[in-house]
């Protein structure tokens, strides 16, 4: 089979890569005014220019010619460099994501870009990234599917509706990378318009909160506009990239599709998925809606890739599309979960700040009373996400634990705003860390950080569990230590204190008492 | 394999350490506050409870409460100071394991180990020099199960 070239449009990438050698150019034009120098003696050495755009032009076009590839059933050959030639060869069994984007601004030139990824390299970039023909690359994505298919496996397939995604897009959608996005554009303005333009800009902005204040102060207002607008930029973004979302299971190959103006095409081997997370923020508890989110290595991982799986859905009919689509992964029930007394435990976090920001406000408010509106308001924006989190904490509370189905782990807890559901087989476990604090010591109880095999550190963490129970679930009760949840607790010796894991709850007298039923 | 502990001379090691640290850092400060005895006086005492801390509290205590074992088919590792730490890896996970030595480990024939898994990576410190070759052997060169000789 020959090696065939990338799209032609990749020149342009490798153009790119040599425009610093511009700087020559700039710097002659630079060192000719300075020196007093005229028009006509600037172009009287505009051949070197050309000379070094002539360079540039030349390497990109050398990088690009050396740039070649080959698809056969058993990898993927790819060869570049030109003088230092490098030759690479990717089994097909070795690569677990392989995916295609058709970028808008690829479309008019047929060009897709087709990333490859391994458990190689770091979790940061993609192993191989190249811009090929259209037919080429949906060649190579189609001949990997085969190989991965088995004949008598009907494929399923699974069409989400408007709502669910609609739905997504607002569980995925941030106001930060929107006000991050406005920010940019008026700074960029700015810069490109110029600073009148920029400036209109930012002035009707200003005009526009005055007039729809609402007797509030400005500053509140303009920023509460500015976290509205920037969560609905954000909400619009994800709802073009989850646009037309499809997801079909073959054999052992996951394929999702999903896009409006930029389409993306995802094929992820099954036996390489670490686990699924099933996720709630505090608004889709309330609605009784679930997320499912698979995490493999290569599959969401630049900025606008997806990650999703099933976008939202009630519970009944989520374990019906998980059965479906992946019924390997099987959700069970709470075996172990955190004892009632832990509920501070849960709601410290966010009950430092829910409690210290209306006295901070307050002491503010007194030493400058002519701000003192301003606080208030203040106060009241930043209490919304510190109750939030509060609530967030006391859903975990009451839902987080730890299920264990044959070799199939359950892990329900809660990070940041989030409530996760993670379904973690236990050959996909890099490392478990129980670790207890000196307070949860006398309680027997530990904080479990479960680790998954990952690309990078991947941590589950949950909180205040029964140490005996962990040990037990995790096949580390090296001493057969039999939890005790029920009686008070005799009070931990030194050597228990010392070394909690090996000696929980053996049997030892207290020196108050002469013997002890355990 | 039994359960391993630190041998002594791994606290005696972190002992010299700490006692040389705070060497160093009363004569950097001799140096440059000889003109401000009480700032003098005062960064002495903070270098000496600090000093205090390390050798009397945090190494023994660091020191006893490591124990590392193999059970089932997980490397076990407890730890900790004030928290205390029980770290589990499977040993199908472990990629490979290195063996530290830094100069001042070599008299006291004691070694570091760095059990790299996938994604994660466990650190066990200054080991007698045997336990951290059987361990790296253990690790490295174990059969899975179901393997053939």
């Amino acid at each position: 089979m020959p090696q065939l070239h990338t799209h032609p449009i990749t020149l342009l990438q490798m153009i790119w890569r040599f425009l610093f050698l511009l700087i020559f150019p700039a710097a002659r034009g630079f060192l000719t005014a300075l020196s007093g120098g005229n028009i006509t003696e600037w172009l009287g050495g505009a051949w070197k220019d050309i000379l070094i755009i002539c360079a540039i032009l030349l390497l990109a076009f050398a990088q690009w010619w050396c740039l070649r590839y080959r698809w056969e059933s058993a990898g993927l050959f790819i060869r570049k460099g030109v003088l230092f030639r490098r030759r690479m060869f990717i089994p097909a069994a070795k690569i677990i994501t392989m995916s295609l984007t058709y970028p808008f601004y690829l479309k008019p030139v047929s060009g897709v870009r087709l990333r490859v990824d391994t458990w190689a390299g770091t979790g940061k970039s993609t192993d191989i990234s190249l811009i090929l023909p259209k037919k080429a690359a949906q060649g190579i994505f189609e001949n990997r599917g085969e190989g991965l298919d088995e004949a008598g496996f009907a494929p399923r397939e699974y069409h989400p509706k408007g709502l669910y995604i609609t739905c997504l897009s607002a569980i995925l959608s941030s106001s930060f990378a929107g006000m991050l996005f406005f920010a940019t554009f008026v700074s960029q303005t700015g810069s490109l318009l110029g600073q009148e333009f920029a400036d209109r800009i930012t002035g009707t902005f200003e005009r526009l909160t005055r007039a729809v204040a609402w007797g509030l102060p400005p500053a509140t207002v303009a920023l509460a506009y500015l976290i509205i607008f920037g969560w609905l930029y954000s909400f619009a973004r994800n709802l073009i990239r989850h646009g037309k979302f499809v997801v079909c299971r073959k054999k052992n190959e996951l394929l999702i599709d999903s896009g409006i103006i930029t389409n993306r095409s995802y094929s992820i081997r099954l036996d390489e998925i670490n686990y699924i997370d099933i996720r709630q923020s505090l608004i889709t508890k309330l609605l009784g809606l679930y997320s499912v989110f698979v995490n493999a290595v290569g599959y969401g991982k630049e900025k606008d890739d997806i990650s999703a799986m099933i976008p939202a859905n009630l519970w009944e009919r989520l374990q019906r599309h998980l059965h479906f689509l992946l019924p390997e992964f099987v959700a069970s029930p709470r075996q172990i979960k955190p004892n009632a007394g832990s509920l501070f435990r849960f709601i410290l976090d966010p009950l430092l700040p829910t409690l210290a920001i209306p006295v901070a406000g307050s002491v503010l408010a007194v030493l400058f009373p002519s701000w003192a509106d301003f606080t208030y308001s203040i106060v009241w924006m930043s209490m919304i996400p510190c109750l939030w989190f509060l609530t967030v904490r006391l859903l975990d509370f009451f839902s987080s634990g730890i299920g264990r189905q044959g070799d199939m782990f359950t892990l329900r807890y809660s990070r940041g705003s989030q409530l996760h559901t993670v379904i973690l087989p236990k050959s996909r476990i890099s490392q478990v860390v129980l670790r207890q604090s000196p307070i949860q010591a006398f309680d027997r109880r530990c904080d479990l950080l479960i680790y998954s095999v990952s690309e990078k550190k991947t941590g589950h963490h949950i909180r205040n569990l029964d140490l005996a129970q962990v040990m037990e679930i995790f096949d580390c009760n090296e001493k057969n230590a039999v939890p005790l949840l029920s009686g008070p607790k005799p009070f931990p010796s030194l050597t228990e204190y010392l070394h909690p894991f090996s000696h929980y709850l053996r049997p030892w007298k207290p020196f108050w008492k002469k013997t002890t039923e355990l | 394999m039994n359960k391993t502990i630190l041998p002594s001379r791994a606290l005696l090691l972190w002992r010299i350490r700490t006692a040389l640290l705070a060497f160093l850092a009363s004569f950097l400060l001799t140096l440059l506050l000889s003109d401000f005895p009480f700032l003098l006086r005062l960064f002495f005492i903070l270098i000496g409870v600090v000093f205090l801390f390390f050798f009397c509290i945090y190494y023994p205590l660091k020191k006893i409460k490591f124990i590392y074992f193999f059970h089932g088919e997980q490397l076990i590792v407890d730890g900790g100071v004030f928290y205390n730490r029980r770290r589990v890896i499977p040993l199908d996970n472990i990629q490979y394991v290195t063996l530290l030595r830094t100069p001042d480990m070599l008299p006291f024939g004691l070694a570091s180990v760095m059990v790299h898994s996938v994604g994660t990576s466990l650190y066990l410190p200054c080991l007698r020099f045997c336990d951290a070759q059987q361990l790296q052997e253990y690790c490295v060169r174990r059969k899975k199960p179901g393997e053939g000789e």
